[in-house]
């Protein structure tokens, strides 16, 4: 009996108010948590767009920045550089590249082998043993960069007097495939100068 | 049996439940103050990203348009960008050994050392290691002067005499130099 006379009491008019604002306040926080979580939504949604953005505004700017020098030549561009350095690599398109190298340079490639320690995924190490003229040997070392048809380098070059007529050369071979989207960093702020196409024709007059 | 009513307790409860009430009304309007600022810097909020974000969507729209209209060359463009900066990097690893053989050829080239230039070899970080001959002491001692210059040093980061022989059945003299070459422009 005396619960039921203390809950009277609480539902009279007296206390009604009180219990109304207590019940106002609970349906304003869960309305205050509810604009809360749809302005988190929203920052979400902006943070998500910017980042987009970015991404859109360095691709613009990377077609801005480059299209009046590159746009008609392009295709021609992409072609030589997808010789040099191909998406894959296949053990023909390695020997077509030797005898390309020995025909153009008047030497004699006696044999070949990998390097497997220095070979990586984009990269192929070669040491080849070379038969030749001295002056031939000489041209080889001097031209050897895009005359096979593909890009090589050589990280260390050994010259002998005595045994320049037939030498060991290491040679690097490479294939990349190119991604679909370039990181912001690299896109937005490359600008292609005519120094540059300058050296991508040279190499095409060498091939 | 007899009902008492204790009224001193009722009326102790009752300051108690009315101390309570106060205290939860003065809560009430406390939060109900909060709630108010509250919710006008949240709805300040609300418009200021709401419009932020009609405007970034805005923007994308008009960069899309753009590379739309230019899907093509965006897709060329960004193929070339990518193996051409392979393209460099790759070359960026080659030793340039002949251009460092024939600057290094120009360097002894004044005094006649050309042809006593046995061996010679150079990597990407331009260690070198050559070979000079000499018919004898005198002139190998003339060689070792001439690589003490200081005109000649400047072509050199470091340069040592890491021998100097003498081959018995030739009766020549050897003087093998190790080294660091100047990187070429």
């Amino acid at each position: 009996m005396e619960i039921v006379d203390k809950l009277k009491l609480l539902i009279s008019k007296k206390y009604i108010s009180v219990v109304l604002f207590v019940l106002l306040d609970i349906v304003f926080i869960l309305f205050l948590a509810y604009l809360g979580y749809k302005i988190y939504g929203v920052y979400t949604e902006t943070q998500a767009l910017n980042a987009e953005i970015d991404q859109l505004k360095s691709s613009s700017l990377l077609i801005k920045n480059n299209k009046d020098l590159l746009e008609e030549n392009i295709s021609e561009y992409n072609a030589l550089l997808d010789r040099l350095i191909p998406d894959g690599e296949t053990y023909f398109q390695v020997i077509s590249s030797l005898e390309q190298l020995e025909d153009r340079m008047g030497v004699s490639i006696n044999s070949y082998s990998i390097n497997l320690s220095e070979t990586t995924e984009e990269k192929m190490s070669l040491t080849l043993t070379i038969s030749g003229t001295k002056q031939s040997i000489e041209t080889l070392f001097e031209k050897y960069h895009f005359s096979s048809g593909r890009l090589m380098t050589n990280e260390k070059l050994d010259y002998s007097r005595e045994g320049l007529e037939s030498t060991t050369f290491t040679v690097n071979i490479f294939h990349a495939t190119a991604d679909t989207t370039l990181s912001n960093d690299v896109a937005g702020s490359n600008v292609i100068s005519t120094e540059d196409i300058e050296f991508i024709k040279s190499i095409e007059a060498e091939l | 049996m007899k009902r008492r009513i204790n009224l001193f307790s009722q009326r102790i409860d009752n300051q108690t439940a009315k101390r309570y009430l106060r205290y939860g009304k003065r809560v009430t309007y406390g939060v109900l103050l909060f709630g108010v600022v509250t919710l006008m810097v949240f709805f300040g909020t609300y418009i200021y990203l709401n419009k932020h974000l009609a405007d970034l969507k805005t923007k994308k729209n008009s960069y899309d348009r753009y590379i739309l209209a230019n899907q093509s060359f965006n897709q060329e463009i960004q193929h070339f960008v990518q193996k051409f900066s392979l393209l460099k990097t790759y070359i960026s690893t080659d030793a340039e050994g002949h251009r460092y053989y024939q600057s290094f050829l120009s360097i002894v080239e004044p005094v006649g050392m050309t042809d006593n230039v046995v061996s010679f070899s150079i990597d990407n970080t331009h260690v070198v290691d050559f070979s000079i001959s000499a018919s004898t002491y005198e002139e190998g001692i003339q060689s070792l002067a001439f690589f003490e210059q200081s005109e000649v040093l400047e072509h050199f980061d470091s340069l040592t005499l890491e021998s100097f022989d003498i081959s018995q059945n030739l009766a020549e003299y050897s003087l093998n130099f190790n080294g660091v070459m100047e990187p070429l422009e």
